[in-house]
This record gives C-alpha cells, sequence and structure tokens, in this order.
C-alpha cells in the first residue's frame, strides 16, 4: 500500500527541504480531516495540539500539518503541548477531537535508513544525497496506516488547567528539592532544570 | 533580490484566505532578506524572531513571514516574542549578522481603517466569507506599495545565538508505552512516563 495523502510540490516548496517528517504531517493531518469530516480550514475555527517540543529533529511534521489544515501558526491555530512526543491532538469544536500518534515501532523502523546516519552526523536534510533522502520518503508512503499511526477518538477533550501537586524528588546533582513537574531525567537519573544543562529559549531581540 | 509578489499565491495557499495581514508578511520578511542578502531557508540557515502576540489582530503577519523566509514553525526557526508588535528580527545563522524589519505605523493604520476591518472583520465576518472587491485592492495595495513607504529596516546588527544541539535520544513511557525524546521524559516513583502521563499520574496521588 502506498498511502495517497502525499504532500503537493508546493508543501516541499514551503517547507524548504525535502525529508521524511514533514510528509507524515501532512499525512497524519489529511488522515485527521477525514476521521473528523472536517475540510482545509480557511479561517480559525479547528486546533491542532502538536505534543512535540523543541530541539529534536521531528518538528518538521508540523510544516505539514500547517500545510495540510490550514491550521497555521499564522492563524495562532496550533499550539505545541511541549511534551516531546510525536503525536497531535486535532479538535473541531463542532466535530470533537482526534489524537494520532506515531507507533514506537514505526519510528523504531525508520530511524535505520541512512538519512538518519547523515542527520545525526549533523548534516542538513538539503545536503543529503536526494537518493538517500527519497528512500526514506518512499518506505514512510508505502507503509501502511496502522502500522504508522495509533489513532484514539478523545471524546472528552478540553483545555485542562495544570492540576497541583506537592510531590518534589531529590535533583541527583546537586541535591536540593525540585518539584515533580520540573523534574528532568539525565542519564538514567533525576535532576533539577539548572542541572540537566537545560537553556531556555529566551531570545531577546533587539 | 527576493520579489516579495512572486511568493503571493503559495501564502495565499498556505494561508487560506485572503487578508491584508499575510501579504504585509511577505514584504516585511523580503525587505529583512534583501537588507542581508540572504535567500530562503531551506533547513535553519535563518532564523525569524517575530514580535506578535497570539491574542491580536494581524497575526496572519507570520504565514508570510514564514512563506518568504523559509523559516517555518515546523522546522523551529520561527520565535515569537509577544510584544503585541509586527517587527520582525531575521538573523543569518552562521554569520550572526541580523537586521530588524517593521511595518510603518502608518500602513498598518491605513489598512485597520478600511472596510475590510470596520464593516467585516471587527463584526466577525470571517476573512474568508470577505467578498473579494474589498479584499483584493487592499491586498494589491500592500504589495505594490514602494519599500519606502510599507516598512522600516533597522541597522545591521550582531545577534548572539544560543548554541543547542538536537538530541536524538528517546525512550519509551512506561504508562502509554509511546515514545518521548529523552529530555521531556519525567520520573514518578521507579517509572519513566510522558508529561501528560505524569499529569495523570501526579494527579491520582495528589
Amino acid at each position: 500500500m502506498t498511502t495517497p495523502f502525499v504532500p503537493p510540490p508546493w508543501a516541499f516548496e514551503f517547507h524548504g527541504h525535502r525529508c521524511p517528517f514533514m510528509p507524515i504531517g501532512y499525512r497524519m493531518g489529511r488522515l485527521a480531516m477525514l476521521e473528523l469530516g472536517v475540510e482545509r480550514e480557511q479561517d480559525h475555527g479547528f486546533h491542532i495540539f502538536p505534543e512535540l517540543g523543541e530541539g529534536h529533529p521531528q518538528t518538521c511534521m508540523m510544516d505539514g500539518l500547517q500545510v495540510a489544515t490550514g491550521a497555521t501558526y499564522g492563524k495562532v491555530l496550533m499550539a505545541k503541548t511541549s511534551y516531546g512526543k510525536l503525536a497531535a491532538t486535532f479538535h473541531h469544536p463542532a466535530k470533537g477531537a482526534v489524537r494520532f500518534a506515531l507507533t514506537p515501532e514505526f519510528v523504531d523502523a525508520m530511524g535505520k535508513f541512512e538519512f538518519f546516519a547523515y542527520r545525526k552526523r549533523g548534516v542538513e536534510p538539503s545536503a543529503i544525497p536526494a537518493a538517500v533522502v527519497d528512500e526514506v520518503i518512499a518506505w514512510v508512503a508505502a507503509q501502511p496506516d496502522e502500522a504508522v499511526f495509533k489513532v484514539e477518538r478523545k471524546p472528552d477533550f478540553r483545555y485542562t488547567p495544570v492540576k497541583g501537586s506537592f510531590a518534589k524528588t531529590l535533583c541527583s546533582v546537586c541535591g536540593e528539592y525540585v518539584f515533580d513537574r520540573y523534574v528532568r531525567m539525565k542519564d538514567g537519573a533525576p535532576v533539577c532544570l539548572p542541572c540537566s544543562g537545560y537553556a531556555g529559549a529566551a531570545p531577546t531581540g533587539s | 533580490m527576493v520579489d516579495p509578489k512572486v511568493f503571493l499565491d503559495a501564502g495565499l495557499q498556505l494561508h487560506g484566505h485572503k487578508c491584508p495581514a499575510m501579504p504585509m508578511g511577505l514584504r516585511v520578511g523580503a525587505a529583512a532578506m534583501n537588507a542581508l542578502g540572504v535567500e530562503r531557508a531551506q533547513d535553519g540557515q535563518l532564523l525569524a524572531l517575530v514580535e506578535l502576540g497570539e491574542d491580536h489582530c494581524a497575526t496572519c503577519f507570520a504565514d508570510g513571514v514564514q512563506t518568504i523566509t523559509g523559516c517555518t514553525f515546523g522546522k523551529g526557526n520561527i520565535k515569537r516574542l509577544h510584544y503585541g508588535k509586527w517587527g520582525v528580527t531575521l538573523v543569518d545563522v552562521a554569520t550572526g549578522r541580523a537586521v530588524r524589519v517593521t511595518p510603518k505605523a502608518e500602513a498598518m493604520l491605513a489598512n485597520k481603517q478600511t472596510t475590510f476591518f470596520t464593516e467585516y472583520r471587527e463584526k466577525g465576518v470571517p476573512a474568508s466569507k470577505v467578498p473579494p472587491a474589498v479584499v483584493e485592492p487592499l491586498i494589491q495595495k500592500v504589495m505594490s506599495a514602494p519599500d519606502d513607504r510599507l516598512v522600516s529596516v533597522g541597522e545591521i546588527f550582531h545577534y548572539e545565538l544560543p548554541t543547542k544541539p538536537h538530541s536524538f535520544a528517546g525512550v519509551v513511557c512506561d504508562r502509554c508505552g509511546e515514545m518521548v525524546v529523552e529530555g521531556y521524559a519525567r520520573i514518578v516513583g521507579d517509572k519513566k512516563v510522558c508529561i501528560p502521563c505524569q499529569e495523570q499520574l501526579i494527579g491520582a496521588t495528589a
């Protein structure tokens, strides 16, 4: 099987390079629209909550989501939850919500392609040989939907405020307490944010 | 030199409706690229810092910036500064050369005083439902105004970029079985979990 949901050429032009993740996002977006029974959003009536964060390479998915659904960054219809997961929830006020996640098996199998050997060496996608890029894009397109995506209807989906908690953990590096929501993992041990090496994006501009 | 007119159709296709803000993003983005003498970013060659917030009119501007600069939400090289303004700082990542460009207040005011806003958008009519005869002259005006009437281009300056390598490490959440980037994984008791599962577990024990 090869998916019918292949991005049009202008999607690759918009994105700027060829890679496997933009097409995955495009396909996820089209499938989610089918699942919810919605058309491409012209105005401001449809939201996507991608669970991706920053500092990992799969975020290109979100350009495919923008192109497919019309829920664009400019229209403020896409809000990252920054869970660092390869998933997104699609919500239409009249049609409900559905969540799509990439299966770990699919992610692991895709990771074996040569494309990622280049990426891990720091080669930008536009500088990777076309044959290497096309190989992984074609393989992804040939995988059945059910192998790529876990799909769940979210009948109870709504905005939920953060729950308060008193739970805390000792940071394994500095030995100070940190509230559990902010505990990070480094080399398998719990650490606080400064000890994790995390530096917020916080651009200052001029 | 980058010609914003070449990108108008692509921008409209991505954006989904006709409005003057997306074209303004094309113009400001083009002026910044031409000031720096840079090409559209295929990967992360450019960084765009947009001063927009999320809860005001004309955020559509950012879709024009995405389209022309190649700084896209998916690639993570466009960031909101939440100033509620329309300035854009464009950074050439390899050299740190940067420039801030902003639409002139007179141009923004002139747009706001048109019937597109006063008779339609401010009365809650979605942009896609505004008659073409109302919006198309507005787009043409933005696209054809000379640079010195439309935008202010700042001096070129050096922008210090934080360096943050991409993480390829991932773990499988012990609760939901989905993949999560290591830095986003959380520890609850003896389990490594993703953020939503952490919220659920903390909620259950709080």
